[in-house]
């Protein structure tokens, strides 16, 4: 006999043992075991185990499998009675039932919404596969309004990384599209064939960072030489008709950097959560050669990301970051430091150069809110469960009479709440298939519908959850009776989930309110934005910018008297009140500078001005007041060599009698030849800024701004596309925008979030007036013989109303009281943000305590009016 | 009532257990059945077949002798019923006369 017998797998042997019927044990057992040693006679060890595992597996079929779940087993016949009750309980209980489930429907489907919402949100810039490697190096500029934090570094910041910060694996500069600011980039596959394009500049390394896949090319081949271009797959077929372009040749129409590039690679389309968005990407180096300023350290314009080491940290190469720049710069105030890459997205504000969360505000914001509304859902079901177990105690004395756990009790009831749900589950689930669309469109999102794992888990998760919470106090509450008290229906009189009930009706109400004093604060908020006189008037403005003239020679550039002809065109068209050009449209761009100096000023004290370039007619056509002066006019020859200023900037350089004053803007000597009263620059969340409108007149302001007559804007657009074809290249697209949709995407965070609050408030308040009107219901019934004893001895109809009013009444009071404080402390805080801000008015909350206690009235009117109204002879004929 | 009917793997395993005799127990049969036909088969896939025919009438079954490679633990051995062979022999009979039906095997 050998000494080491091999044997069969055990594993397979226990699972087979586990499900086989243990009548078949024996036979089966003996004959895997022959199988396996003719197996091992024939072939090795390892194929005999694999066949062993085989044949068991080949034994699960219906004939040998052990019964788990005999239908005569104990559970399975409670399980089944438990359904069963509750399914009866359902059809004795319609009203409440409907309440139930249509809360629970509501809550359900906000919070699946939200959960999707916040999903998508936490997604974005997290496809990269070096992800946790990725980081950006941003740079705090201490100017004297404070800690500025700006993502423009400098020119060589990359390639000195990876040279000396041991942490840096990788390193790229970037010149992002959002760099041109605004420029209308143009980029022809041939003739006639012009598009506006966004292109960035980038290193070769920026594909091997970055994880955007291509289609033709490589990362590795990508960008190459500097005369190289990636493109997208939609300009591409743009531009060419096909998404197969590598080798063709691409012309970049500008002045600057206009030339014949190579396409050396296509890209899919960009992922919707990718915050880098582009069309083309070109070699560094082409912008490089064209800013050779870059080359030192006191001038930023590139982003710069790297790739850090694996197993680096990114506070160690913060750690490595210190002192960085000064030792370049050799003097203080600038500092560098990094960001993940992918957090930026969601963590985007800086606070005296430290990072101050951004929308993971408004993520957390919604969680809470979902969390919420879901607990106020699980309220009402905890609330109608408890308030009709009085119809129930019957059931539960006989129950335990004879010999039912508390245990299986409580199991009862946790069935009964997760069927519940989970039948409010699979309607909520087609209530946001259907509602997707519109989501999306409200939030901007384009997020799918698909059941993922771990969408289906978290559905699995809400579900239980909720089924859980709401089932667990009416278990725990039920199911602690004592029998004998039960059966004598005891109960009642001594009623502990009375108490409990109110103050879960007064937390449901709390809420609510809470929830609707903040939509109320922000819809007023971004009424006032809208609202708010800017020192401007924004109405009737529309522009666009100048293409590329007509003629032969497309990189010469936008000429002077090209522009000016174009302006006297625009003028003398119909429906045109004034036009100007510009480089500044001041809805949150413009130019900054601490270069003005003036007679008096403190010259160790720095001071930041903002800076708007324009031309002539500028501030009639945007319709800025002057407070004292001129406006620059073109029968001064001399204009260009004087300036204007904001009342805010005269007040600042503390400057009596202005006009005729010199001051110095960047060495330049200039007289101050007008005031104009303040207007905003920037969003409201800022203070108004010393300001000076300097003339431009040439192609460094290359956008048109036209004012249009009120009444017949669309007559007048296209006879300005008109003008606009005649003086431009063919093929050169008319892209207009009016300054209204620029000021509303300056708010479009705000908005979206004032919309969703809506939704969410009016959800809120929706479940909380269902439960509201459950609860009353369930009171009012109960205490029918009472009412019908006082209309008996004389209570009048309204004696009644108002008694059982009183008594709801109390309770929502009580909420507001708790709610209307609170609400105030967290407005107050989010109204922080903004400069300019409406105040919080006493009516805001008095006016939404108003509406919850008509809300409320509303909700339990009915069901007290027909208490109060029923005959007492039909309330107390049966007793 | 039971289906009386056989499938044509009812009628080959049916078939095997009177070819194996004392033998036929399901490892057996599994391998007579490989052999024979070609075709691998589990023995799982067997001992259901077995236990339907079984279930039909056509067989019945005891436990036998035990074995050492066994782990010496008892086999459940098959033997046909006469239910089971007056089955088969309809089976037979019937192919026989479609064949005889054929005109060009007719003389085969």
């Amino acid at each position: 006999m050998q000494e080491h017998k091999p044997l069969p797998p055990k594993a397979a042997e226990r699972f087979l043992c586990w499900f086989l019927k243990t009548e078949l044990l024996e036979e089966v057992l003996g004959d895997l075991e022959e199988k396996f040693y003719h197996t091992l006679h024939k072939k090795s060890l390892v194929t005999a185990k694999l066949s062993y595992w085989y044949q068991v597996a080949r034994y699960l079929r219906p004939f040998a499998l052990k019964t788990f779940w005999s239908k005569h087993s104990n559970q399975f016949s409670m399980y089944s009675h438990n359904l069963k009750i509750a399914y009866r309980h359902i059809g004795r209980n319609k009203t409440s039932f409907v309440i139930n489930l249509s809360s629970l429907v509501l809550g359900i489907s906000c919070a699946l919404l939200i959960y999707l919402w916040t999903m998508d949100e936490l997604g974005v810039d997290k496809f990269h596969e070096h992800n946790d490697r990725l980081v950006q190096v941003l740079q705090n500029d201490e100017t004297p309004n404070g800690i500025i934090t700006e993502a423009y570094t400098q020119g060589i910041l990359a390639k000195t990384l990876i040279e000396e910060v041991p942490q840096v694996e990788k390193a790229v500069s970037v010149v992002p599209y959002e760099w041109f600011e605004g420029e209308k980039l143009l980029v022809s596959g041939g003739k006639d064939k012009i598009f506006s394009a966004r292109n960035q500049f980038a290193q070769q390394d920026y594909f091997k960072l970055f994880s955007f896949d291509f289609i033709h090319g490589s990362a590795e081949q990508a960008l190459e030489t500097p005369g190289q271009v990636v493109i997208t797959r939609r300009l591409a077929e743009k531009l060419y008709g096909s998404h197969d372009v590598v080798g063709r040749s691409l012309e970049w129409i500008h002045d600057e950097y206009g030339g014949l590039y190579n396409v050396s690679g296509v890209l899919h389309d960009l992922p919707v959560h990718s915050t880098q968005q582009f069309d083309a990407v070109f070699h560094y180096d082409v912008f490089l050669e064209e800013n050779d300023d870059l080359t030192g350290w006191s001038n930023s314009s590139p982003y710069t990301y790297a790739l850090l080491t694996p197993g680096a940290r990114v506070d160690e190469l913060n750690a490595s970051l210190q002192g960085f720049l000064e030792n370049k710069l050799k003097r203080p105030g600038q500092r560098l430091f990094a960001q993940t890459f992918a957090d930026r997205y969601l963590y985007g504000r800086y606070e005296s150069g430290q990072v101050d969360g951004g929308r993971i505000a408004y993520v957390k914001l919604f969680s809470m809110i979902a969390v919420l509304i879901l607990l106020v859902a699980c309220i009402n079901f905890m609330n109608m469960t408890t308030a009709e177990a009085t119809k129930r105690i019957k059931e539960i004395g006989i129950k335990k009479a004879i010999g039912v756990h508390r245990k299986s009790l409580m199991a009862q009831y946790i069935v009964e709440s997760m069927l519940i749900t989970f039948i409010a589950t699979l309607i909520a689930l087609s209530l946001v298939y259907f509602l997707l669309p519109a989501f999306n469109v409200l939030t901007g999102k384009n997020i799918l519908f698909s059941l993922d794992p771990t969408l289906l888990l978290s559905i699995f998760s809400i579900l239980l959850v909720t089924g859980f919470v709401a089932g667990a106090y009416p278990a725990l509450y039920l199911s602690g009776f004592s029998p004998i008290k039960a059966l004598k229906g005891k109960i009642d009189k001594s009623n502990t989930a009375q108490p409990a009930r109110r103050v879960l009706v007064i937390f449901q109400f709390t809420i609510s309110t809470l929830m609707l004093v903040f939509m109320v604060v922000i819809s007023q908020q971004i009424q006032f934005i809208q609202a708010k006189n800017l020192g401007y008037d924004k109405e009737n403005l529309v522009w666009f910018t100048a293409g590329v003239p007509a003629g032969d020679d497309k990189t010469e550039g936008l000429s002077e008297i090209h522009l000016e002809s174009l302006l006297q065109a625009l003028k003398s068209t119909p429906g045109v009140v004034n036009a100007s050009n510009f480089a500044h449209h001041m809805v949150g761009e413009f130019g900054t500078t601490t270069g003005v100096k003036w007679p008096g000023k403190n010259p160790d004290k720095g001071m930041l001005f903002v800076g708007i370039s324009a031309g002539y007619d500028f501030i009639n056509t945007v319709n800025i007041e002057v407070k004292e002066g001129r406006p620059y006019a073109r029968s001064f020859k001399t204009d260009h060599e004087k300036i204007i200023f904001n009342e805010a900037a005269i007040e600042a350089m503390g400057l009596q009698d202005p006009l005729g004053k010199v001051i110095t803007l960047w060495g330049d000597k200039r007289e101050i030849i007008g005031v104009t009263k303040d207007f905003h620059v920037d969003a409201l969340y800022e203070e108004i800024q010393p300001t000076f409108i300097k003339l431009d007149t040439d192609e460094f302001a290359p956008h048109i701004m036209v004012k249009l007559e009120a009444g017949q804007e669309t007559q007048a657009i296209d006879r300005i596309e008109r003008v606009f074809k005649q003086f431009f290249a063919a093929g050169m697209p008319f892209e207009f925008k009016f300054l209204d949709d620029n000021l509303q995407q300056l708010y479009a965070q705000e908005i979206k979030m004032g919309t969703l609050s809506k939704y969410a408030a009016g959800v809120a308040a929706l479940i909380s007036g269902l439960g509201l009107f459950g609860f009353a219901n369930f009171t009012v019934n109960r205490r029918i013989k009472e009412i019908g004893i006082r209309k008996v001895f004389g209570a009048t109809q309204g004696n009644v109303v108002y008694l059982l009013l009183l008594d709801f009444t109390k309770l929502v009071l009580i909420a507001l009281a708790v709610a209307l404080p609170a609400a105030f402390l967290i407005a107050k805080d989010w109204l922080n943000e903004f400069a300019f801000r409406v105040s919080l008015d006493g009516w805001i909350f008095l006016g939404t305590g108003l509406t919850v206690i008509v809300f409320s009235w509303a909700a339990v009117g009915l069901q007290t009016t027909q208490a109060a109204l029923l005959n007492p002879a039909e309330s107390l004929k049966d007793e | 009532m039971k289906e009386t009917r056989l499938g044509e793997f009812e009628e080959v395993i049916l078939l095997l257990v009177g070819i194996l005799g004392d033998e036929a127990y399901a490892f057996k049969l599994s391998e007579e059945f490989e052999s024979q036909t070609k075709r691998s088969v589990s023995i799982g896939a067997v001992h259901s077949t077995l236990n339907r025919l079984s279930e039909k009438g056509f067989l019945t079954s005891e436990m036998g002798g035990a074995s050492p490679e066994r782990g010496g633990r008892r086999k459940r051995i098959y033997k046909i019923t006469a239910l089971g062979e007056r089955i088969l022999s309809e089976a037979r009979d019937f192919r026989v006369s479609l064949w005889s039906q054929y005109p060009g095997f007719a003389g085969g």
